[in-house]
């Protein structure tokens, strides 16, 4: 049976009901928002708006409870534990730096390792390269295999001088999804700890630390249409324990005048200044809005609209796409090149004809040096897209073919 | 396809056919450009005689745009004395960056017009012309 490809959810984005001839696939880079979040916003900025943990009057406490119940939707969202604990941050890039600087500084010692693989985004790469330079220990890069995926098995022989293992969920080139759970242990078989990069996964598959078995997660809200501006760490209480605040300031310091400033408890020791209120709670309803349409559901649509495309693109003449033999892929994203034309060329035209896709690196070096391409045309789809969105794209792709003389 | 917009006959006929593009010769003084960010990386090589541009190629990789506006550059500039050449390096940086109005540089060039629209194609535009912007001008010093 043909799986109907289109989207229950697309009248609930107002750019998308604004523009009837946008074609919007680029989500990878950065999701629409839906009217909810939105509304969310709105209600904050003008009937709960005020300050978090610093105020004894009813504005302070609906402002500080609103806070405090995002951080409690967020949590369950991204299925934490008891004992893990979520911290507010501009964005999933800062949630990496945070946790190399904060934490695996002051864990690692000359000689030990961290492993990353191939597919990371520049996030989940040169902030562990960085503390491992600095302190004489070693990054290994876990290659891809042959049909363009990382398998569990290679990371076989970690051993116990390996202190972490960052990983994505999903690649955002590629579109494969990690097998985290089986990385994971192996990982604490070793004792080392294990961190999700999750941004790119967030807007069309459950996150589930609690039974990928991981030790932290990190996420920005505006990859699963929520605002830019707030992303979240969550993680085991006792890394957060040992992890030291980037920024030092208000609200993170119980005694600042002791000769050893004292830091407030988490998680407020890790949110220094004032906490971004409407970013979280707008944080929250896009989490919400992502739940009441049913994850598994946004998944397997995304799934078969990323089928579809990769499908009918690999049909034209001179298109490869990236990765289209590789099992556990279609995680919303497809990747491909066009004998010939540069990406950008593709992206421009694509562009004119109103079908937004992304050409470039995607902030993947690595990855572009190991498929030995400068960049790539990536389409990333979402649960706004449907079948029009498809039949767009692949007549843009043909319409480049024809004014590039593509043979 | 179109002859307004980015993609017009003229620049698509420069990079399907670019001008004065392959290796470049022995003796040559070169100056590479490149552009990690999108993989654009071209080489220019100049022969100057009595500070005129004996003879311009190129070579390398990118986009349409930045090998049209290379084949274009060096229609444009052989055979003109390199000062000349330094300042239509210049004119053309400045048209470049006003994105739109201001006069042509030089009528080899006009096929740029609907890129230079476009400020994140304008590294690609700009590329060929900075390299021989270099290469002239520290020869110049
Ligand atoms: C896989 C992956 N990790 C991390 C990031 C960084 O996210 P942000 O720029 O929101 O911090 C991205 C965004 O492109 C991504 O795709």
């Amino acid at each position: 049976m043909v799986e109907s490809l289109a989207s229950p959810w697309r009248h609930d984005f107002p750019q998308l009901l604004e523009n009837p001839q946008l074609h919007y696939l680029d989500s990878a880079a950065t999701a629409l928002k839906p009217s909810a979040v939105v509304e969310a916003s709105r209600r904050v900025l003008s009937e709960d708006y005020g300050p978090i943990h610093r105020g004894l009057y009813p504005a302070a406490e609906r402002a500080t409870d609103a806070y405090e119940a995002a951080r409690s939707t967020l949590h369950r969202f991204l299925g934490g534990r008891e004992d893990d604990c979520l911290v507010f941050t501009r964005s999933a890039t800062e949630s990496l730096n945070l946790l190399a600087e904060g934490w695996l500084q002051s864990v690692l010692v000359p000689g030990d390792e961290v492993w990353v693989t191939t597919l990371e985004h520049h996030a989940n790469y040169l902030p562990w390269k960085r503390v491992c330079e600095r302190v004489g220990a070693t990054l290994r890069v876990v290659p891809l295999n042959t049909d363009q995926t990382i398998d569990a098995t290679q990371f076989d022989d970690l051993h116990p001088r390996v202190k972490l293992v960052a990983i994505t969920a999903v690649s955002n080139v590629l579109g494969v999804a990690l097998p985290v759970s089986e990385i994971a242990a192996r990982a604490h078989a070793v004792g080392a700890l294990v961190v999700v990069d999750a941004a790119q996964a967030i807007g069309h598959q459950r996150i589930d630390l609690a039974t990928w078995g991981c030790d932290a997660v990190v996420a920005s809200a505006h990859k699963m249409s929520g605002p830019t501006g707030i992303g979240v760490l969550l993680a085991r209480r006792s890394v957060l324990e040992c992890t030291e605040p980037l920024l030092v300031g208000g609200g993170m310091v119980d005694l600042a005048t002791a000769e050893q400033p004292v830091w407030a408890a988490l998680p407020s020791k890790l949110e220094a200044g004032s906490p971004n209120l409407v970013g979280a709670v707008a944080m929250a309803a896009a989490a919400d809005y992502l739940s009441d349409a049913g994850i598994d559901r946004v998944e397997s649509h995304v799934a078969a609209l990323t089928h579809s495309a990769s499908e009918a693109l690999a049909q034209l003449r001179g298109v490869s796409v990236l990765a289209l033999d590789a099992p556990e892929r279609d995680h919303g994203i497809v990747s491909f090149n066009l004998d010939g034309v540069h990406p950008h060329d593709v992206g421009q035209i694509a562009g004119e004809l109103g079908v937004a896709v992304r050409a470039g690196h995607h902030c993947c070096q690595p990855l572009m040096q190991a498929l030995g391409v400068d960049a790539t045309v990536r389409a990333s789809f979402a649960l706004y897209n449907d079948d029009t969105d498809v039949d767009a794209l692949v007549s843009a792709v043909e319409n480049v073919i024809d004014v590039f003389g593509v043979r | 396809m179109m002859d307004k917009g980015l993609y017009r006959e003229v620049l698509l006929d420069h990079f399907r056919n670019p001008r004065n593009k392959g290796s470049l010769e022995e003796g040559m003084q070169r100056e590479r450009g490149s552009n990690p960010r999108c993989g654009d990386d071209i080489e220019v090589g100049v022969v100057q005689v009595e500070s005129r541009i004996e003879q311009i190629r190129f070579h390398g990789r990118g986009c349409s745009v930045c090998i049209a506006s290379a084949s274009m550059m060096t229609e444009a500039c052989e055979g003109a004395p390199s000062d000349s050449a330094i300042s239509l390096c210049n004119h053309v940086e400045s048209w470049v960056g006003s994105r739109e109005g201001g006069t042509v540089p030089h009528p080899g060039v006009e096929a740029l017009d609907g890129a230079r629209a476009h400020a994140a194609r304008h590294t690609c535009i700009l590329l060929s012309w900075r390299a021989l912007c270099r290469l002239l001008t520290a020869d110049a010093a």
